[in-house]
């Protein structure tokens, strides 16, 4: 629901009161827009896969730059970027159930890849940053060991866009 | 008297009162009378068969949030003859938000739900509000009003395109009961003017998930919703602008204008809509009339109404029947399919919510009312220690099994009779009570509404939802693809208002308000997407004491009550036939699981934080209601 022209929109993933979990949603709020250029939108995406779609629908940008941490049993703290395969379609029926989660409420950086990559939404230049969580547990705050790399995440979204 | 098994009263002034002579009337485990209700002896059946397939289904896959179920088929006589419905995850809103500012529970309380959480917001400020004692200026209202309908045009079609619909598509229905997909391609659809599909077994192909033209249409139509539901609350799922008093979104012209030029689209895609429910539920049931018994329980439905009418809304619980009458959905309770109250204060004072079998902890002592906090509401009408602003939340974990305990969901009751909720219901409710302000688009006319749907891209239709004489599977999606219709006519009548007030300069959204520091009671009565909502708050010296979230799936999803009555789900799933024409191994429990999702179920707000004492199969992050 804009008319401005989107490069690059900058997208955190975080779910609230989970400490490291939540850091996609906290990042996007701690980073400054005006020194990122008028043509980069920086947006919460920490909605369900197909709101996420609409959205990316809706602002069409060229590159998308998501931002999370995740739990994937790797060292805490520990930062990985790669770039999204755009090319290659998901397994439907990995796809139906995801997005049947996704309109259920459950919201995930994967459920978001998953459903966007097999309805062509995302664009062919998506990167991902994440990071791993150290701290699950309900409440504020990061973990120390992800505490200490948050400038390093937004020294890397600086870079991407 | 609408009360049958609580001793409640009312006297020549229709004041409430608890019958005379009655020693502990709100007790569990003596009086006859008050068990009197009890189905369990004509629901459940002979469960010890030579064929009796016990069958636990976790997770129930295409509802929100965690649903197990657990049933028993009786292969011999292809039926379901037992079941067990488990909410598997602690929400805990109620411990988060004690000892709060009361204003934060509008933005806490609307992540009860990552599918609705404008229904909890706003909820939360009715319920806030009225202990605040601030009524909200007529736009206020309205806008609310707006970004609900949004919700509900959000909420229908992604259940019945994305959820239920894919049960009835070639893709999964070949699999149970192939010759019914043959039977549907020989089909004319009778409705296929309004929906393009020639026969039956071409909307069936396009209710195939993810490539199934109608389930593809499902999705982007959401889209509207969402964008109509920011256009009034700022952002959506969970709304910025709701607040005790109103609302403080900035309105101009083009925010109607372009809600206005959305809530059209619905015009045209609920008559298509409505074509291909008919047409799917008439199909069925000619194909095999037990279908008619697929998710069958008797018609038993509690609603506590949506959508206010500014000029008799004020915020009161005095003046709570009064308001609560005047709204476009009208609240009440239906028993046995009749009527028996619209009135909200009736409503509040027969509710009760048990934990028998529930993970929790019950610290009432078998109904006494000793030490209550509050005997009565602030009217003098009895309130049973089991009632919202006398329970108390205390997770208890323990028993795991189902002589015990096995759900997270509590079982909510009202004159301790098992009701079921729902978008049909509250049609069912409006349609019985013909009691909802004058609107050019739609009329309840006693035995169903009559909706007119403008001309738009289609032309000009005139749609009748009859209320049904059973209430199952098939009748709560049909009736959830008329509710579409009926929500956008309700829109389009406050469209209406909204421009009105719009044109007389009348344009402000809240009222100013204090926190109060004294002891204060508030309650909350609107409704989800899948029907009642409550909040109930008890607060002082600015503090939250208490706050209690009541949503539809924790009625529907409940498990048995202290009397032995079944939840809603459970008296669905016992008596479904297994209508599947495989072989006994081949099984899907397709007819089950039709069951299940025909209440649109949401497991999510349902559930009240996992203590981490209990076995973790599946970790789900579901807009922090599933939080651990």
């Amino acid at each position: 629901m804009t008319d401005r022209a989107i490069r690059v929109l900058v997208g955190g993933i975080g779910l609230p009161w989970r400490r490291d979990l939540d850091l996609g949603r906290l990042l996007i709020e701690a980073l400054d827009p005006s020194e990122l250029g008028e043509d980069v939108l920086v947006e919460d995406l920490s909605y369900s896969a197909h709101r996420v779609m609409h959205t990316l629908e809706a602002h069409r940008p060229r590159k998308l730059v998501l931002v999370a941490a995740t739990s994937r049993g790797r060292k805490p703290g520990e930062i990985v970027r790669y770039a999204v395969n755009t090319e290659v379609a998901p397994d439907p029926d990995d796809v139906a159930i995801r997005l049947g989660e996704s309109v259920g409420g459950v919201i995930d950086l994967d459920h978001t890849l998953v459903v966007n990559r097999y309805f062509e939404s995302l664009p062919r230049d998506t990167v991902v940053i994440e990071v791993e969580a150290g701290d699950e547990s309900f409440g504020t705050g990061y973990s120390e060991s992800v505490d200490a790399v948050v400038p390093r995440i937004l020294e890397l979204i600086r870079q991407e866009t | 008297m609408c009360f049958k098994n609580l001793p409640i009263e009312f006297d020549e002034n229709g004041n409430a009162r608890l019958r005379d002579g009655v020693a502990n009337p709100y007790a569990l485990s003596d009086g006859e009378s008050r068990r009197s209700y009890t189905k369990v002896a004509t629901l459940e059946r002979d469960t010890d068969g030579p064929r009796i397939r016990d069958w636990m289904i976790d997770p129930v896959t295409r509802v929100a949030g965690a649903l197990a179920v657990h049933t028993k088929l009786d292969l011999d006589r292809r039926e379901a003859v037992e079941g067990h419905s488990m909410a598997m995850l602690f929400r805990g809103y109620e411990l988060i938000l004690q000892g709060r500012d009361p204003r934060d529970a509008i933005d806490i309380s609307s992540r009860a739900c990552g599918v609705c959480g404008g229904v909890h917001a706003t909820v939360s400020s009715l319920a806030i509000e009225q202990a605040f004692g601030v009524r909200p200026p007529p736009m206020g209202i309205l806008v609310r009003n707006l970004g609900e309908v949004a919700e509900m045009l959000y909420d229908h079609p992604l259940h019945l395109g994305l959820l239920a619909g894919p049960d009835y598509s070639t893709a999964l229905v070949e699999v149970t009961n192939p010759e019914i997909v043959e039977a549907a391609r020989r089909t004319p659809a009778p409705n296929s003017a309004s929906h393009g599909y020639r026969t039956i077994g071409d909307i069936m192909d396009a209710m195939n998930p993810l490539t199934g033209e109608y389930y593809v249409e499902a999705l982007g139509i959401t889209r509207l919703g969402r964008e109509m539901c920011q256009l009034m609350y700022g952002k959506y799922p969970h709304p910025s602008t709701l607040v005790p008093g109103g609302v403080m979104t900035t309105l101009s012209t083009s925010t109607f204008n372009e809600f206005y030029g959305r809530l059209m689209k619905y015009v045209d895609y609920s008559k298509k809509l409505i074509g291909i429910w008919d047409d799917i539920v008439d199909f069925f049931l000619a194909q095999d009339p037990r279908y008619a018994r697929v998710g069958e329980r008797p018609v038993n439905l509690i609603q506590t109404g949506i959508w206010d009418d500014p000029e008799a809304y004020d915020a009161t619980y005095a003046g709570m029947t009064e308001w609560g009458e005047r709204r476009w959905s009208t609240p009440g309770i239906i028993i046995d399919g009749e009527l028996i109250t619209t009135r909200l204060h009736d409503i509040n004072m027969g509710i009760e919510e048990f934990v028998e079998h529930s993970f929790y902890e019950d610290p009432v002592d078998n109904g006494s009312s000793e030490g209550l906090r509050f005997p009565t509401d602030a009217l003098g009408n009895p309130l049973s220690p089991y009632h919202a602003w006398n329970k108390v939340t205390i997770p208890k974990p323990t028993g795991h099994n189902f002589k015990e305990k096995y759900s997270w969901s509590t079982a909510p009751r009202w004159d301790r009779m098992t009701l079921e909720t729902g978008a049909y219901g509250r049609m069912w409710t409006t349609a019985l009570a013909q009691k909802h302000p004058d609107s050019e688009f739609y009329e309840a006319t006693g035995d169903g509404i009559r909706i007119l749907m403008p001309e738009a891209s289609l032309r000009q239709m005139e749609l009748f939802w009859k209320v049904p004489t059973r209430l199952n599977a098939l009748e709560r999606n049909r009736g959830r693809a008329y509710a579409v219709a009926w929500t956008t006519a309700i829109g389009l009548s406050i469209m209406l208002q909204a421009f009105d007030y719009w044109r007389r300069g009348e344009t402000r959204g809240h009222t100013p308000f204090t926190v109060p520091k004294d002891e204060r009671v508030g309650a909350g009565f609107w409704e989800a997407g899948r029907g009642y909502l409550t909040h109930h708050l008890h607060m002082d010296k600015g503090r939250l004491l208490n706050y209690q979230i009541n949503t539809p799936s924790t009625w529907n999803a409940s498990p048995r009550d202290p009397f032995g009555g079944l939840g809603p789900y459970e008296e669905a799933i016992i008596g479904t036939p297994i209508l599947e024409s495989v072989s006994d191994d081949d099984i899907k429990g397709i007819d089950v699981l039709r069951s299940i999702r025909s209440f649109d179920p949401c497991m999510p707000c349902t559930t009240h934080i996992d203590t981490g004492k209990a076995v973790i199969t599946r970790e789900l992050n579901s807009c922090s209601c599933t939080l651990d």
